[in-house]
């Protein structure tokens, strides 16, 4: 045989035990660690996604749910207060990014038409709240989202310090809107307490 | 007996190769994630500071809306410099284990400064300074939010520290195995030293073959494009880790694969020229 063959044939054989090295250490790593690695992968992948990926699917209410919510920090609804000549739009969210454009939905809250407790935030300036002392009971608030138009009348008021969760309660018996701002109106500086307009849902 | 000894071979070849993996791994990990020095200058390359710099810009400008106050009080309150410097003290902490605080003194005087020259100290109610005093403390907890990320950057310091534990007590140790089987496969071949370099030759390239079995399944399985974590020049820092990762076993591998291909075929030329010879 000549002497380039006989080089080659051992070489092959070498690969060969080389690439049944490889197939055994796959076969050992997936059986120590399969586990692991498909959890770690997991993991790697709830923070990998693409956001920029269009996956936009309209939002629908059926028998007091919504299916496919809208995505955070998306505009899904305006809001407006007619004695106080506010129309704003509400965005999914309560980032200070989101504040900076409209009125922010606590995203630990329901939506419109579920059923719950709905809780809205927008700064006092101009704009937006700052007009808010002078609502009283039974004025209007409308909130026209993507999927209905919803009416509520106010039926309280109260001023609360920041830290008092409690007077802003998360339910699902009645449809109570709970929209704040920042008080005192012309503040400077931070404000610590938020003065809370409560109103019941009257048609939808 | 020659069948024993190379089946004998055969597994320390195998060994040989784990062990090289093994080292390999623990040498990437302590040279790139467990030193302070890489990560800084990671830092630099995905322009992190400038990033985090602008990051505060806009998180403090959102506080300007409801507080009344025109949004030049926030002006040259922090400089480029004072955050890259910051951020340093914040990595020292997670590498270092260390608890050294953020100075925000300097920044709250300047804001406090600015405020009264822009709304005039003497017309301020009490409950006005006391808002003020409350807004300079938050804007001073948003700067140090954004650099430290609480509870994030806390909880990997002690994830980090954990690993250079680890890592410390196995890596002077682990860089010997590899030798002291290299050395007894190179002992029971000492009469057929070419066998013994084919054997070592076969446990470099099986190891530089699963490098790149890994890499690729790495590349595959995660999307280290959209990696997001925490914000988006933390994301640019750790998508550039894990890309630098990669390639160093990238080219680790390719390096191994091809010389222990050419040093197996030398050695089958040199084995064959014997027989010949013989």
């Amino acid at each position: 045989m000549p002497k380039v063959i006989k080089i080659f044939k051992a070489t092959i054989i070498d690969l060969i035990v080389a690439f049944l090295f490889v197939i055994a250490t796959l076969v050992l790593v997936k059986i120590v660690f399969g586990q692991s690695i498909d959890t770690a992968i997991m993991l790697m992948n709830t923070v990998a996604i693409d956001t920029k990926k269009d996956v936009h699917v309209d939002t629908v209410l059926e028998d007091s749910s919504l299916k496919n919510y809208p995505e955070y920090g998306t505009k899904y609804a305006t809001i407006e207060i007619p004695k106080i000549n506010v129309k704003q739009d509400v965005y999914f969210g309560s980032s200070l990014e989101i504040l900076k454009k409209g009125v922010g939905h606590d995203s630990g809250s329901y939506f419109p038409g579920e059923g719950g407790s709905i809780i809205y935030m927008g700064h006092n300036s101009k704009n937006v709240f700052r007009r808010f002392s002078e609502l009283q009971k039974g004025d209007e608030i409308i909130v026209d989202t993507t999927y209905g138009t919803f009416k509520y009348r106010i039926y309280d008021m109260q001023l609360v310090n920041e830290t008092e969760k409690d007077k802003l309660p998360i339910q699902k018996d009645k449809e109570i809107l709970m929209v704040y701002t920042c008080y005192p109106f012309n503040n400077i500086g931070y404000a610590t307490q938020r003065y809370v307009v409560y109103a019941e849902l009257v048609e939808e | 007996m020659k069948i024993f000894k190379n089946i004998i071979s055969i597994i320390l070849a195998f060994l040989l190769m784990l062990s090289i993996l093994l080292t390999v791994a623990l040498q990437i990990v302590s040279s790139t994630i467990l030193n302070k020095d890489y990560i800084f200058g990671k830092l630099d390359e995905a322009n992190y500071y400038n990033n985090v710099y602008e990051q505060i810009k806009d998180s403090l400008a959102g506080y300007i809306g409801p507080s009344g106050l025109d949004e030049e009080v926030l002006e040259n309150i922090y400089t480029r410099e004072q955050v890259k410097e910051d951020i340093n003290l914040i990595i020292n902490n997670i590498y270092e284990n260390k608890d050294d605080k953020i100075n925000t003194e300097d920044i709250k005087e300047k804001l406090q400064n600015n405020i009264e020259a822009s709304v005039g100290s003497g017309l301020l109610t009490k409950e006005n300074k006391k808002s003020i005093e409350d807004f300079i403390d938050k804007i001073a907890d948003e700067y140090v939010q954004n650099i430290s990320h609480d509870p994030y950057f806390e909880k990997l310091g002690i994830i980090m520290n954990k690993a250079k534990d680890i890592v410390g007590k196995v890596d002077g140790i682990i860089i010997f195995v590899p030798i002291i089987l290299a050395v007894v496969i190179l002992l029971l071949n000492i009469k057929q030293i070419s066998s013994a370099i084919r054997f070592i030759s076969i446990s470099i390239l099986t190891s530089g073959l699963i490098g790149i079995v890994i890499k690729l399944f790495i590349e595959a399985k995660i999307n280290i494009s959209n990696i997001l974590i925490i914000n988006d020049s933390f994301s640019e820092v750790i998508k550039n880790v894990i890309n630098s990762i990669l390639n160093n076993i990238n080219t680790m591998s390719i390096i191994g694969i091809i010389g222990s291909i050419v040093i197996i075929v030398l050695t089958n030329i040199i084995k064959v020229n014997r027989q010949t010879i013989e």
